[in-house]
């Protein structure tokens, strides 16, 4: 499912999409009205959301989204993937994001890896996750009362994301498959959105929203 | 009918006379005031006789000498430094009354005022005594005896009171009239002198004892202001003396407990005066120092002068204080003057008073007044320390007052400079602001203008003139791209953190390479905190590397690039390497004088070694600027 406004990207997604023989076209809406009226009829298993929509903000699709269906994979089309709104996005709940100049060979190919359980993540992403999700071994540096901590692999993964190293040398280095560094990455943005979300929970029942 | 007799003592009276007696005392000092109107009737069991006819004999015999011995008619009272100077020892008196009849109701012996001690005898039997007659004898110089007489004593008709005396030569030995009649009659007279003699001066002791101490922790706290200290050495030397009022058995022989107390009193004096001259700022060290041998001076003097003679120097040597205390009076009036505060007014009269009280007591020492004469110093001396208290208690509450008014004034004046600070504070903040936010401006445009900016010219240029094929026009804007992308992240924070801008550069240029065909081989390792990583260094580092990049890109056809990171020298450098055609040095570009001029910049060095199969662009930076 693609929602996207800007008539030239829209039509490129929709292209790459539909040529390529392992995907599925669900919806592609411009507006997100449209986008909220299409998950409210079925689940996507891939979800495109551009973040400036004409009316509203592509997190509140991500967020609902994501609430509605747990297992659709949601990635955000970013212009230059700056690291603060690709970051809010995450905590809405996506699981990956995708550049528009990207050429369609790497944007089919980081569809599929998200289909199949993985992440993409940028080293200043990784850093800021770092700074978000205390490590468990310093619990006493929780910022925020109940935050996620993150394991030790998940810990040295990010760090190792931050510094720059491809999937393929951090699972060189800790031995480990390439897969299996990206499912780590998913699983770390999993427990920011949730954090976030408990976060909110939290704020929302001090302010009184919620009872 | 005596006249009433107004002064420091009780006024004698006769029982032969008959006649009704009033007798008044009265202590202005204090002003307590007793009157007591007794009845005027003669009858043995209403009214007490008083003795005044006595004989006497020196006798040291324990029991009533005979009739026979030499009896001398004599008139109570009778004071030995008048009657019998430079004597010491036992005497006897004896006293003759008749009782009309006899009665069962108690009666009693009252001695009102008698030196050292006695034993009494009625009709030859004993009766009581008031205490050890042996060194130290008991003393009893200020203290009434009463004892009750068993009624089987007395008899209708003539009776015969025998009294023994012990007295010390030269210290107003000797016995007042004696009183007899019901006890209860006589008891409200005893307890009352009683009362006046020895519970008094012990209140007195205990308020003059309290201020003392008060004086003392104050001085605790404030060692500069030494006065206190002296007052309270005066108010505590005070009441441990003033216990020889009330003792009656001394711990220690009578000779060295006289001179202990005559002593002790110009002590006092001398210290209240050095309290006072102090207080009111006044310090000569020749005068203190003056007192102080003097002070010694006394009691050198009175255990010389030994026993017989130790009681006339003590009283010239206390006497000699008395113009001392003069002396200081002036002082207290002038200051008195100066301030026109009611306090000092009232330590100048009171100070007054007790010098006054002093010169009384030098009489009675002397024998120029009644035997039964009440020492004054004592009570006098409750008055100064009270008024010396209220005197310190209203100085330290004005310092309170004042104390809470400055804080008051220092709050508003604290928080009046808190506003202007903080108005100050945010004025400067808002020009720090408008520096940066004019800073950032800067580089933003020189950046536009620079770097993506001529970028895009070129590009434009290219199409306009339709002269380069689309694929290089594509690689020309994904360089354009890759430029806006450095600039953004160069605005991320680092936490001066090298490998992280290293990573970014990484992320936003693998693409480029991959699609080139050209390995990475990513060798970076962690190297120290940089502190000057700002986002124009960052920026300059980024763009430095990214020139590189795209030098090996465009020129080097290499199959691998590597970058490391290390610390060399105390350097940190940044190597990025290629395995292409190299180098070959004599094409200097715009793109090698942009690097060149951004390592300025940063203050690091800039190296490339070329050589024929590979390149190496070394970049050392400063670990601080």
């Amino acid at each position: 499912m693609i929602v996207e406004d800007d008539p030239t990207f829209f039509n490129r997604f929709c292209r790459i999409v539909t040529l390529e023989p392992d995907f599925e076209l669900f919806a592609a809406v411009r507006n997100g009205a449209s986008a909220r009226d299409c998950l409210t009829r079925g689940a996507p298993d891939v979800l495109l959301v551009d973040l400036g929509l004409p009316d509203m903000s592509g997190i509140d699709i991500i967020r609902e989204a994501a609430q509605r269906h747990p297992n659709t994979d949601i990635m955000v089309v970013s212009v230059f993937g700056d690291e603060e709104h690709v970051l809010a996005s995450i905590e809405a709940g996506a699981t990956g994001y995708v550049l528009k100049d990207s050429v369609p060979e790497e944007f089919s190919g980081l569809i599929k890896q998200m289909r199949a359980g993985g992440s993409p993540i940028s080293p200043l992403i990784a850093r800021q996750l770092l700074q978000k999700l205390r490590p468990a071994q310093a619990p006493a540096l929780a910022a925020v009362p109940g935050a996620p901590a993150l394991s030790t692999r998940e810990t040295e993964v990010l760090s190792l994301l931050a510094k720059g190293f491809s999937f393929c040398e951090i699972a060189r280095m800790l031995e480990i498959s390439p897969h299996t560094v990206t499912t780590y990455v998913k699983k770390i943005y999993r427990k920011l959105a949730v954090h976030s979300r408990a976060e909110a929970v939290y704020e929302a029942s001090q302010m009184g929203l919620v009872r | 009918m005596k006249r009433a007799r107004w002064g420091w003592s009780g006024s004698s009276t006769s029982m032969a006379s008959g006649k009704s007696h009033r007798r008044t005392l009265w202590l202005s000092c204090c002003c307590l005031v007793w009157a007591s109107l007794l009845p005027a009737h003669a009858l043995a069991e209403d009214l007490p006789l008083t003795l005044s006819h006595a004989e006497f004999i020196l006798d040291d015999s324990p029991s009533p000498p005979p009739d026979s011995a030499a009896w001398q008619a004599l008139q109570l009272p009778d004071n030995w430094n008048v009657s019998r100077p430079q004597q010491g020892g036992f005497g006897w008196y004896r006293l003759r009354f008749d009782l009309p009849h006899t009665t069962d109701a108690p009666q009693a012996i009252y001695l009102r005022k008698l030196s050292m001690n006695a034993s009494v005898y009625v009709n030859g039997a004993f009766l009581a005594s008031g205490g050890s007659f042996e060194e130290p004898v008991a003393r009893h110089w200020n203290r009434p005896l009463f004892f009750t007489i068993p009624p089987s004593l007395l008899k209708q008709g003539r009776n015969e009171l025998q009294i023994r005396l012990w007295a010390y030569p030269n210290s107003r030995g000797g016995l007042d009239e004696i009183q007899i009649g019901s006890a209860a009659a006589l008891l409200p007279h005893y307890e009352r002198r009683y009362f006046v003699q020895t519970i008094l001066p012990q209140l007195c002791n205990i308020v003059v004892a309290a201020q003392g101490l008060i004086a003392l922790a104050i001085w605790a706290r404030r060692r500069d202001e030494a006065y206190y200290v002296y007052f309270s050495a005066f108010a505590l030397l005070w009441t441990i003396r003033s216990t020889h009022m009330l003792i009656r058995d001394i711990p220690i022989p009578t000779f060295y407990w006289d001179i202990w107390v005559q002593s002790s009193f110009g002590w006092c004096a001398l210290l209240f005066n050095v309290y006072a001259m102090r207080y009111l700022g006044t310090r000569w060290r020749w005068m203190e120092t003056f007192f102080l041998i003097y002070a010694a001076l006394g009691p050198i003097a009175m255990y010389l002068a030994g026993p017989s003679k130790l009681h006339a120097v003590a009283s010239n040597w206390s006497f000699a204080i008395v113009p001392l205390g003069i002396f200081c009076e002036t002082f207290l009036i002038r200051a008195a003057l100066r301030s026109r505060s009611l306090e000092d007014l009232l330590v100048t009269i009171v100070w007054a008073l007790v010098i006054a009280a002093a010169i009384h007591d030098g009489f009675v020492h002397r024998d120029k007044l009644a035997f039964d004469s009440f020492y004054l110093v004592s009570y006098v001396m409750i008055l100064l320390c009270l008024v010396v208290g209220w005197h310190q208690t209203s100085r330290m509450v004005r310092a309170l007052n004042e104390t809470e008014r400055l804080n008051l004034e220092l709050e508003q004046r604290v928080a009046q400079k808190h506003a202007e600070l903080a108005a100050n504070f945010e004025r400067m903040q808002e020009m720090e602001r408008q520096t940066a936010v004019d800073e950032e401006r800067r580089r933003i445009m020189s950046e536009m203008h620079d770097g993506i900016g001529s970028q895009l010219i070129a590009t434009l240029e290219l199409v306009e003139h339709g002269e380069a094929p689309s694929p290089q026009v594509a690689c020309e804007l994904r360089e354009c791209l890759d430029s806006l992308r450095l600039a953004m992240d160069s605005l991320e924070r680092t936490d001066d953190d090298l490998l992280t801008v290293l990573g970014s550069l990484r992320y936003r240029l693998e693409g480029r390479l991959k699609r080139h065909g050209i390995a990475l081989n990513w060798q970076v390792e962690d190297v120290p905190k940089l502190s000057a990583l700002s986002p124009q260094n960052v920026l300059h580092i980024l763009r430095i590397l990214q020139e590189a990049f795209t030098n090996v890109l465009k020129h080097a056809r290499a199959q691998t690039i590597t970058v490391k990171t290390g610390v060399e020298a105390g350097w940190v450098f940044i190597k990025v390497a290629d395995d292409g055609c190299g180098f070959t040095g004599n094409r200097v570009g715009r793109g090698l004088i942009n690097m060149r001029r951004r390592a300025e910049a940063l203050g690091a060095t800039l190296e490339i070694s070329p050589s024929p199969a590979s390149t190496t662009l070394s970049l050392y930076l400063p670990r601080s600027p």
